[in-house]
């Protein structure tokens, strides 16, 4: 009984700090959409205003027709969707042959490894905007798929070599015994139990690529390539600011993001992990 | 053995040739800028080795110094902040049953703004006169008068310490999440059995097994801390490409140190001598967060 | 393009064995062949902003149907160049980088001498003081004015009128006794504003003032000469309206020139410097409550008495590396003829171009408001060069903002300031 009622207290609790969170926490976003939806003057009312009496759609339609945005949005999806599964696959073998084998030198090279990314990407950028020209990959989308890969490849080892760690390796050994080879056992068994991990990871990899700003403006020039976040920038006028234009930008901007999140979200649960550590 | 051995390598060399190809060049080209000197031939960067004076140069740098003092407060302040705040809603979320997705989403929201859009409605917020936030404190009475968030050298940095932090909660929660869910539900029941509390289990159970969850975010978040740069220009540079750390040098990271001399001054060695620094740095960092992690063997 | 670094430090050696790699390319040198092919423009910020430039190579398209221009944009221009000469590679070959960014680029040799642009009936157009921002240290010259903006004083007639005047102020002194009539923070409204952003507009408005005041940035050898009784006078000037008189919010350390304009369209300040495109949104944008009682006024003068003010340019620059060196030139010069000009003046508001004649035309005179006031201005303004103009840049933006902040006494900061410009050369 005592652990019921103690078990509300720890909701309740839980339930008003993540309330109070969430509050500051989508104050800013909420605003990012209040704001879309005004028209010039009332975005830069002062007292602010928050239920705007008129609302109108002209900024989203100045993004999408005047500065052509879905475009961007295009180059955006396609480098963040190749670099993503690039990452999912070239990542999760490694993760696991770091996990699972012994062998000279998995210490030096895990780190070695993490260390190709504690580089600043600024100091990065001019070197590898030589070898994208030199390999005439400048201004594609391609060159940026393999810089995000590269670039989110450390993290994506790191993260599901803690995750594959915590698994067992009974249980694949299991899997093995009824006659599979190592990347069956990963496929069929490890994985699945590892599948809130992969999600996480995905999702890092996913936003990571998604509003990554500095190889994207060094190595693109126009919209054959150009993603999201350098088109961005351009909306930010020198000489006036159009608020709802920026903000209805931003929104576009955020959708693909949040449709993602919230698929991938989804596998983020228990289940499978616990039943099968347990089994 | 052998065998096994092969077939290691099999599954990390495909990855460890990805990222090698494409790190190793610009790391032994930036190594080697940072012992040069560089001219321009028919406007076009040359460089001749020259020796370590560009590091030591840096001993005497009072901007070097300065930016290094601001990234020590920035990345220590950020990185336990939104850690122990990202802990915080993990546990919430994980407890909660109801709106599971919405309230998921509703945590990572922050962090699927790219940076350039964050960074300027926090900028705009930040506003002395018609920012969102002095209207919200002065009306709630937790502030008399105006204050100019990024002109004021005391609330500068906090300021922008305050909305990297609000940036990255969410990517510390959803990893920390993905973490909780892997604890089986059976040793929290075996702690209630034997009567242990809420608290209890929280210090015997979850931490210890969130234990190399928390350290490979704390790896993740410090590398991204110690070389922050666009949040930090947008919010106290302007929006047009400087890199000042205004106001007085209160806001000046290694980042925007490394742009402003590369970028702006074209000191290309001066600045890659910087970026060694901070890469030396980064490695410290990670190779003793690296120490703490539990080793599997 | 050598790919081995070593490779590339032999090279560099032996280069700088051969000959001195510091010297432009001599005009003469450049094999310019005949008009036609494709170039690149790269064009500050979008295009969209941008109408009158739109117009224009649109125009250059329809006269030149041999050639083919791509149009590129960018917001940032300088790092655009930096990557260019540390990256190799033509991404473009004209650019609309701003006038302060400019020298450091003549001085590693990656612009292209556009000398002959400037025939003298050409020249003539030109006032004095109005190239030197652009005139390497070797005499040529490296870029020819696309668009320039005229600061000028902006003032709320019917704020001014309520306090009393009926003239706008002419002199410092007058500033600082309208701002203090003017300013009631209780009720939003503030004095006087000017945008410190800590980039180069600070070193564009104290640049205004130090002129105002009767010195100038850099003696001919490009040492600092800001540090003597005018220096001190409009950096004082500068530190008093924010902190002594307070007749400025005190975000503006923070402002670029669209919040100065913000805050002016919406009644908040009743006078501001600020750049001559506040003219058309104080007049057009919907949020504007001033249309009515716009007033526009020459800059006050300072200690020094004469009118006067920094010019900020955005020219035209060819790069040293472009393939179709004939083409860009052309393009620039078509880009920045009399008819260009005027419909630079006309078309995109607030973006104003040097010469004068373009203002004396009747269809200029009556479709630009103000404009006698803008081209007067211009006239009086200018700007100058310094080879390393990025660091010069950041000393002035550190300093200026550390006696702002009053973490620095203004002796302290332009005496720091001094100390660090000489070092530079």
């Amino acid at each position: 009984m005592s652990g019921r009622s103690q078990n509300l207290a720890w909701r309740t609790v839980a339930w008003l700090f993540l309330l109070s969170y969430l509050l500051i926490n989508l104050i800013p976003v909420g605003w990012l959409i209040d704001t879309s939806i005004k028209t010039d003057a009332d975005a830069v009312a002062f007292p602010p205003v928050v239920f705007p009496a008129q609302m109108t759609l002209r900024a989203f339609d100045l993004a999408l027709n005047q500065f052509q945005i879905l475009a961007n949005i295009r180059n955006s999806l396609i480098i963040t969707g190749g670099t993503t599964v690039c990452c999912a696959l070239l990542g999760v073998v490694a993760a696991y042959g770091f996990s699972r084998f012994a062998f000279p030198g998995r210490q030096f090279l895990i780190v070695v490894v993490l260390a190709t990314r504690m580089v600043a990407p600024i100091a990065m950028v001019i070197p590898f905007l030589v070898v994208a020209r030199d390999l005439e990959l400048f201004n594609s989308k391609l060159i940026l798929v393999i810089a995000n890969t590269a670039l989110n490849l450390p993290f994506v080892i790191w993260m599901m070599k803690g995750f594959f760690d915590s698994i067992p390796t009974e249980l694949d050994e299991a899997a093995c015994v009824d006659g599979c080879s190592h990347l069956g056992a990963l496929r069929r068994v490890v994985l699945p139990v590892a599948l809130p991990g992969l999600a996480a990871t995905m999702i890092l990899v996913f936003v990571f690529t998604w509003n990554e700003f500095l190889f994207a403006w060094a190595l693109t020039s126009n919209l054959t390539a150009e993603p999201l976040t350098v088109a961005l920038k351009d909306f930010i006028g020198e000489q006036v600011t159009s608020w709802p234009l920026f903000s209805a930008a931003g929104v576009l901007a955020m959708i693909p993001a949040v449709v993602f999140a919230a698929i991938f979200q989804r596998y983020i649960v228990a289940g499978l992990g616990a039943g099968g550590v347990k089994g | 053995m052998a065998r096994n051995r092969l077939y290691a390598y099999s599954f990390i060399s495909p990855a460890l040739f990805v990222v090698l190809a494409i790190v190793v060049y610009p790391v032994f080209f930036l190594l080697q800028l940072s012992v040069s000197e560089v001219s321009f031939v028919q406007a076009r960067m040359a460089t001749t080795l020259s020796g370590f004076n560009h590091f030591s140069d840096l001993i005497s740098d009072g901007a070097f110094l300065n930016s290094a003092y601001r990234t020590g407060i920035f990345t220590v302040s950020s990185v336990f902040l939104s850690l122990i705040t990202g802990l915080g809603v993990a546990l919430a979320v994980n407890k909660v049953r109801k709106g599971v997705t919405l309230v998921r989403l509703a945590v990572l929201l922050p962090w699927l703004l790219p940076p350039v859009v964050s960074g300027l409605i926090w900028r705009w917020m930040f506003h002395d006169q018609f920012g969102l936030v002095n209207w919200i404190l002065m009306n709630v009475g937790l502030l008399q008068n105006r204050q100019p968030w990024m002109a004021d050298v005391a609330t500068a940095m906090p300021s922008v310490i305050w909305v990297d932090v609000w940036i990255h909660i969410p990517f510390v929660a959803i990893i920390l999440l993905a973490g909780l869910q892997t604890i089986p539900d059976e040793l929290y029941e075996a702690v209630r059995v034997d009567g242990g509390s809420s608290l209890h289990s929280f210090w015997h159970v979850t931490l210890p097994l969130l234990r190399p969850y928390l350290l490979v975010v704390l790896l993740i978040r410090a590398i991204f801390a110690l070389r922050v740069f666009d949040i930090v220009v947008m919010l106290a540079g302007s929006k047009f490409g400087s890199v000042a750390g205004a106001p007085a040098g209160t806001t000046q990271v290694f980042g925007l140190l490394i742009w402003q001399r590369a970028i702006e001054h074209l000191k290309f060695a001066e600045s890659a001598a910087i970026a060694v620094v901070v890469l030396v740095l980064t490695f410290v960092v990670s190779f003793f967060s690296i120490k703490m992690l539990p080793s599997k063997t | 393009m050598t790919r081995l670094p070593l490779v590339a430090a032999l090279a560099s050696i032996l280069c700088a064995c051969a000959g001195d790699p510091g010297q432009p390319t001599a005009l003469d040198g450049i094999a310019d062949g005949e008009v036609g092919g494709s170039i690149t423009f790269l064009n500050n910020g979008p295009f969209a902003y941008d109408p009158a430039t739109v117009i224009n190579m649109d125009r250059f398209d329809a006269a030149h149907p041999e050639v083919s221009v791509s149009r590129v944009e960018d917001n940032d221009i300088l790092a655009r160049l930096a990557t260019l000469v540390a990256g190799g590679g033509e991404d473009f070959d004209v650019a609309e980088p701003s006038a302060v960014n400019v020298p450091q680029f003549i001085d590693i040799a990656a612009l292209m001498p556009l000398d002959e642009l400037f025939p003298p009936e050409e020249m003539a157009r030109y006032p004095k003081g109005t190239l030197d921002a652009v005139t390497g240290r070797d005499g040529h010259i490296y870029g020819k004015p696309h668009y320039v903006l005229p600061q000028v004083l902006l003032y709320n007639k019917r704020l001014l009128a309520e306090a009393g005047f009926d003239r706008p102020p002419e002199t410092w002194e007058e500033i600082v006794a309208y701002g203090k009539a003017l300013t009631h923070p209780e009720k939003d409204q503030w004095g006087y504003a000017f945008g410190l952003s800590p980039n180069r507009d600070t070193y564009h408005i104290f640049a205004s003032y130090l002129y105002q005041a009767g010195a100038t940035l850099f003696h001919e050898d490009y040492s600092a000469a800001f540090n003597n009784d005018a220096g001190r006078q409009a950096l004082q000037f500068m530190v008093d309206v924010l902190n002594t008189h307070k007749i400025a919010p005190a975000g503006i350390t923070t402002y670029d020139g669209d919040a100065v304009q913000d805050l002016f369209i919406r009644g908040n300040a009743a006078m501001v410097q600020n750049w001559g495109y506040t003219i058309d949104r104080a007049l057009n944008r919907e949020e504007s409550v001033v249309r009515d009682d716009l007033g526009v006024a020459l800059l006050p003068v300072g200690p020094s008495g004469e009118l006067s003010g920094y010019l900020v340019m955005f020219p035209l620059v060819a790069t040293s590396s472009t393939r179709n060196p004939a083409t860009a030139k052309a393009f620039i010069d078509f880009m920045t003829n009399a008819e260009s000009q005027k419909r630079m003046l006309i078309d995109e508001p607030g973006n104003a171009v040097v010469p004068p004649d373009i203002f004396a035309l009747p269809e200029v005179r009556e479709r630009v408001p103000f404009a006698s006031e803008i081209g007067t201005m211009i006239e009086a303004s200018r700007a100058e060069y310094h080879p390393k103009s990025g660091q010069v840049v950041t000393i002035l933006v550190e300093e200026v903002h550390a006696a702002m902040a009053m973490t620095k006494s203004v002796e302290q900061a332009l005496a720091n300031a001094e100390a660090r410009v000489n070092q530079l050369m």
